[in-house]
C-alpha cells in the first residue's frame, strides 16, 4: 500500500510540475506599461542617505539630488545646477551662497528649503565626524526660506563637493529622524524623480516615478524601474537575450561580439572614471629606488592590457587624474612599454640582469586584475624580475597593506575612481604623507609634493589659474617620481534592448545610470 | 535508557557547547584573516575619519575578548549584530534568507523521499534484472553528476529549449514587487494569503532547482535503500513472514522497509543540514535568494557578524535535524535505545 501510494506520488509530482508550467502564465516578455527591467550586480549596503558609499548609489543617484550635478567629464558647463539654481562665491573662496530651486517637494511631501539643506549637511558631518568632503563647512546661515550661505573654514570648490556621488545628497525631515529599520525596510526621503516603492535585500530594488518630481513627467519617461540583483553574468546576459531583462548591467566587455550578433540587443560602451593602479612599495628594497620604478613602468604592456581588460576599449591612463577631470594634465609624461629603456635604468640604477622578486597581490573579486596581472608578471620576467602573483579578497589585500610596509607588498594592483570631478582630493589620498596608510599603498612620502599640492588647495577658488599651474607642477614631480603606474582608465559597457531609448552615459558618476531620460522607443 | 524528555533536554545542553565552541573558533579565527571591518563598513571608498567613526559606531575599538562576549550577550538577547555588508541587523536578514533556503532544501529533500525510496525498493524487489541495473547506473550518476553541471544543463532543456520552465529566481516579476510576508517562507505565505496564482507561479520557479539540489540525494537515498532492503529482506524473520504466507507487498513495506530506513534517514538529515549552506552554487545559478548567497557574500566580505550568526544557524539545524532523525528512527523501531 505504501509503495503503491509512492508510486503516485512521484508520478504526481513529475508531471504535476511540468503541468504547472504550462497553466502558470511566464512572466512578461517584453516590459510593459512603462516598467523597466534592469539585472545588475549593485547590492545595496545602506538606503540611509548619510552613510551611503558604496554600489546601492546606482538607485539612490535617481532617488536622491544634491544641490549641484556633474556633466560628463569634459562638458561645459561641468558643474550645473540641480537643486540650487546658481550660486557664487567670495573672492577668498571662504563664502558660497547658494540660491535653492523653489517649490522642490521630498518624497514625503515637505518642501526643501534651506533648512533642509541645512540639516542635511550637519547631519552628514555629525554622523561622520566631519569627515567628509565637507570637512571645509565651518558654518551655514540662511538669510532667507531659499538660499544657503556656507562659511567655510578653508577655500574648496563646494560646487564639485556638491555634486559628489556620495554624502552629497539632500534629504527630507524622515531621512533624519527614522530609526535604521525605516531605511533597512526601504524607504527613502529624497528630491528624485524616482522614490523607493520596494525592496527585497540581495534580490530587487523598485523605484517608482514621484508624482510631484520638479522636472515633471512631460513626455515619455519609465514610470517604474525594477532592478534585479544577479551577481552573475551569465545569467543576466540569458535574461537579457531571452527578454527577461531590457538592460544588463554585469555582462563582461569580453562578451561584445555576442551581443553584437544579437539583433535585438545594442551595447553601450563609453568612457568611464574608473582607473587601475599598480603601486610600488617605495619603502622597499629595490623599489625604494627611483630608477627601478621608472624602469618597471616601461616594461608595463599597456596595450595587451587594455586589449585583455577592456577589449582595446580603453585608454591608458595619464598620470594620477582621470581624463576629462580637474586638474587633469594632458601634457605629463607617459611611460609606454619599451623593454630596451626599461634594461638600460635598470642597469642604471645597478641591476643589469634584474636579479630580484617582487609580490604582486590583486583583488580575487576583480576578474580583470586577474586576468591581465600575468602579463605584467610575464613582461617583467623579460628584465630578470620574478614576480609572486597573490590573489586575495580584496578586504585582506587591502588590510594587509595598511600594515607595516616592510613586510607588506611590492605590487599593489587597485581598481579606483574618484568620489566628485574635482579630484585633486586623489592627489592628496593617495599620494601625500600619511602617518597611517589608507589608500597610500606605495607608502610614498615626499614633502615637496605636499607642499605644492596645499598650495595649490588653497589657491583653487581664489587664483585657480596659479592653482591648476601648481597641480600640474605637482603631478608632473609624481610621475617622474613614479611611485605608481598609472594602467589604464576602463570604460562602461552594458547592454540594452533595442527598445530602450534616451540610454545617457555619464562618467561623472560611476555606477550610476539615470533612469528619468530613458524611455521606451 | 532514559526518557525523552531528558534525552531532548541533554541534547539541548550539547547544542550550546557546540555552538559556544564554534563561535569562539570562527571569532578568533576571523580576526586572524587580515581585514578591516571598519573599513568594509565605511563603504567602498573611506577615508580615514569615516573609518575611525565606523570603527567607534561598531564597537571595534574595544578588545577582541570584549567583543566576543559582546557578542555572546548579543545572541541570548536577540541581538546578532549588524552585517557590515547590508547594515542591517543580522538576524533580520537571517530572517530574511533562510526561510527560502529551508522551503528549496525541504523540497529537495522530499523529492528524494518520494523518488528514491520507492525506486530503492523496487530495485531490491527486482535484483540483478534490467530495472535494477538501471536503477544503480542512475543513482550511480545522480551521485557523481555536480549538481552545479545539472543545474545549468536543466535550465538549457527545460528553460533554454523546451520553454517549458522559468532560468531563475523565485518568482515571476509581474509578481515580485507585491509579496505577502508573514512567516517569510514564499509558499506558505502564497497559501496563506490565498493568492494561488502566485502560489503556483513560485512552485513553478522551485520544480528545476528542486530537481538540481534533489540530484545527489536521490541516488544516494536509492542506492542505500536498494542495499539496506536486500540485506534486510534475506534476514530470517523476512523468511519467516514468507513461509507464513504474509502479503509481499505487506513485507516490503511493513517489515522491510521500516528495518531498512533507519540509516537512510540518518544520512539524509546530515545532507539536509549539509544543503542549508551548501546549495550555495545552486542558489546562485538560479538567482535564488536564500541562506548559501548570504553566506558566501558574507564570506567574500569578511562580513564577520554575519558569517558567525550562520555558523549558529547551521550548527544548530545540524543538532536539530540529527535529533528529529533520531526521533524518527525511534518512533520507526522502538528497539532503539536513547
Amino acid at each position: 500500500m505504501l509503495a503503491r501510494i509512492l508510486r503516485i506520488g512521484v508520478g504526481v509530482l513529475t508531471v504535476g510540475g511540468l503541468a504547472f508550467s504550462t497553466l502558470v502564465p511566464r512572466g512578461a516578455q517584453a516590459s510593459a506599461n512603462g516598467t523597466l527591467r534592469v539585472a545588475t550586480t549593485a547590492a545595496v549596503t545602506t538606503w540611509d542617505p548619510a552613510l551611503s558609499s558604496s554600489t546601492e548609489v546606482e538607485y539612490m543617484a535617481n532617488v536622491y539630488q544634491g544641490l549641484t550635478y556633474a556633466g560628463p567629464p569634459g562638458s561645459k558647463p561641468l558643474i550645473r545646477p540641480q537643486l540650487a539654481t546658481k550660486w557664487k562665491h567670495s573672492k577668498n573662496g571662504l563664502t558660497w551662497t547658494f540660491s535653492l530651486r523653489h517649490g522642490v517637494r521630498f518624497h514625503d511631501g515637505t518642501l526643501m528649503t534651506a533648512k533642509s539643506v541645512i540639516n542635511s549637511i550637519n547631519h552628514i558631518n555629525k554622523v561622520w565626524n566631519n569627515g567628509t568632503s565637507w570637512a571645509p563647512v565651518k558654518s551655514m546661515t540662511a538669510p532667507n526660506k531659499y538660499t544657503v550661505v556656507f562659511h567655510l573654514s578653508y577655500p574648496a570648490r563646494l560646487d564639485y563637493i556638491a555634486s559628489a556621488e556620495y554624502l552629497s545628497w539632500i534629504f527630507g525631515p524622515k531621512a533624519l529622524t527614522e530609526p535604521a529599520s525605516w531605511f533597512a525596510a526601504g524607504h527613502d526621503d529624497g528630491t528624485g524623480p524616482y522614490e523607493l516603492s520596494n525592496y527585497q535585500p540581495d534580490r530587487q530594488v523598485v523605484l517608482k516615478a514621484f508624482p510631484k518630481y520638479w522636472g515633471g513627467w512631460n513626455g515619455s519617461h519609465y514610470k517604474t524601474i525594477v532592478s534585479s540583483i544577479i551577481s552573475e553574468s551569465a545569467v543576466q546576459q540569458e535574461m537579457v537575450q531571452s527578454g527577461q531583462a531590457d538592460i544588463a548591467k554585469g555582462i563582461p566587455i569580453n562578451e561584445l561580439s555576442s551581443i553584437k550578433s544579437n539583433p535585438s540587443l545594442r551595447a553601450i560602451i563609453g568612457p568611464s572614471n574608473f582607473y587601475y593602479l599598480l603601486y610600488f612599495n617605495t619603502k622597499r628594497k629595490p623599489l625604494n629606488k627611483v630608477l627601478v620604478r621608472q624602469a618597471l613602468s616601461y616594461a608595463i604592456p599597456y596595450q595587451s592590457i587594455l586589449k585583455v581588460a577592456t577589449a582595446g576599449r580603453g585608454r591608458q591612463s595619464r598620470g594620477p587624474i582621470p581624463y576629462g577631470l580637474y586638474p587633469h594634465d594632458n601634457h605629463l609624461k607617459q611611460y609606454t612599454y619599451n623593454l630596451a629603456k626599461a634594461k638600460a635604468l635598470l642597469k642604471k640604477a645597478g641591476f643589469p640582469h634584474g636579479g630580484f622578486n617582487l609580490n604582486l597581490t590583486y583583488a580575487a573579486e576583480n576578474t580583470a586584475e586577474a586576468q591581465y596581472a600575468p602579463l605584467i608578471k610575464e613582461s617583467f620576467a623579460k628584465l630578470g624580475v620574478g614576480v609572486t602573483i597573490k590573489s586575495l579578497l580584496f578586504n585582506s589585500q587591502w588590510a594587509l597593506a595598511k600594515g607595516d610596509p616592510k613586510s607588506a607588498q611590492d605590487l599593489f594592483l587597485l581598481l579606483t575612481w574618484p568620489s566628485y570631478d574635482d579630484d585633486w582630493i586623489d592627489l592628496q589620498v593617495y599620494y601625500e604623507c600619511q602617518k597611517t596608510t589608507t589608500w597610500n599603498m606605495a607608502y610614498y612620502c615626499n614633502p615637496t609634493f605636499d607642499k605644492m599640492t596645499n598650495k595649490a588647495i588653497k589657491l583653487e577658488v581664489s587664483n585657480p589659474k596659479k592653482a591648476r599651474l601648481l597641480f600640474h607642477q605637482a603631478q608632473a614631480l609624481l610621475v617622474k617620481q613614479a611611485p605608481v603606474a598609472w594602467l589604464y582608465q576602463d570604460v562602461t559597457f552594458f547592454v540594452t534592448d533595442k527598445q530602450v531609448a534616451g540610454v545617457t552615459l555619464n562618467a561623472s558618476y560611476p555606477f550610476v545610470t539615470f533612469y528619468y531620460p530613458m524611455h521606451p522607443a | 535508557m532514559q526518557s525523552l524528555p531528558r534525552y531532548v533536554l541533554e541534547r539541548i545542553g550539547y547544542t550550546l557547547i557546540l555552538i559556544l565552541g564554534i563561535t569562539l573558533i570562527t571569532f578568533f579565527l576571523s580576526h586572524v584573516v587580515p581585514s578591516d571591518p571598519a573599513a568594509l563598513y565605511a563603504g567602498a571608498h573611506p577615508q580615514a575619519a569615516q573609518i575611525a567613526a565606523a570603527r567607534h559606531r561598531l564597537g571595534l575599538d574595544q578588545p577582541l575578548y570584549i567583543q566576543y562576549l559582546l557578542f555572546l550577550k548579543g545572541l541570548i538577547t536577540g541581538n546578532w549584530g549588524l552585517s557590515l555588508r547590508t547594515h542591517n541587523p543580522v538576524l533580520r536578514d537571517l530572517v530574511t534568507f533562510f526561510p527560502p533556503t529551508l522551503e528549496l532544501v525541504i523540497a529537495a529533500t522530499v523529492l528524494a523521499l518520494v523518488i528514491g525510496v520507492p525506486v530503492g525498493v523496487y530495485a531490491s524487489a527486482h535484483p540483478n534484472g534490467i530495472v535494477d541495473g538501471l536503477v544503480r547506473i542512475l543513482g550511480a550518476s545522480l551521485l557523481s553528476v555536480p549538481a552545479f553541471w545539472l543545474a545549468l544543463l536543466l535550465q538549457i532543456v527545460f528553460f533554454g529549449h523546451l520553454h517549458l520552465l522559468p532560468l531563475a529566481g523565485d518568482v515571476s516579476s509581474q509578481y515580485s514587487q507585491n509579496l505577502p510576508s508573514i512567516t517569510g517562507f514564499p509558499l506558505l505565505d502564497a497559501l496563506l494569503t490565498g493568492r494561488f496564482s502566485l502560489f503556483l507561479d513560485e512552485l513553478d520557479h522551485l520544480i528545476l532547482p528542486a530537481f538540481a539540489l534533489a540530484a545527489y540525494p536521490i541516488g544516494l537515498v536509492a542506492r542505500m535503500t536498494r542495499a539496506n532492503m536486500l540485506d534486510t529482506l534475506s534476514s530470517d524473520f523476512i523468511l519467516m513472514a514468507r513461509a507464513n504466507g504474509y502479503p509481499v507487498r505487506k513485507i516490503y513495506s511493513r517489515y522491510a522497509l521500516k528495518n531498512a530506513i533507519g540509516a537512510t534517514l540518518t544520512v539524509l538529515g546530515l545532507i539536509f543540514a549539509f544543503s542549508l549552506t551548501g546549495d550555495f552554487f545552486i542558489e546562485l545559478i538560479f538567482f535564488w535568494q536564500g541562506l548559501g548567497i548570504y553566506a558566501v557574500n558574507s564570506i567574500q566580505y569578511l562580513d564577520t557578524p554575519a558569517i558567525l550568526a550562520v555558523v549558529v544557524i547551521v550548527a544548530t539545524a545540524y543538532t536539530v535535524v540529527n535529533l528529529i532523525v533520531d526521533l524518527l528512527r525511534r518512533a520507526i523501531d522502538p528497539r532503539i535505545t536513547m
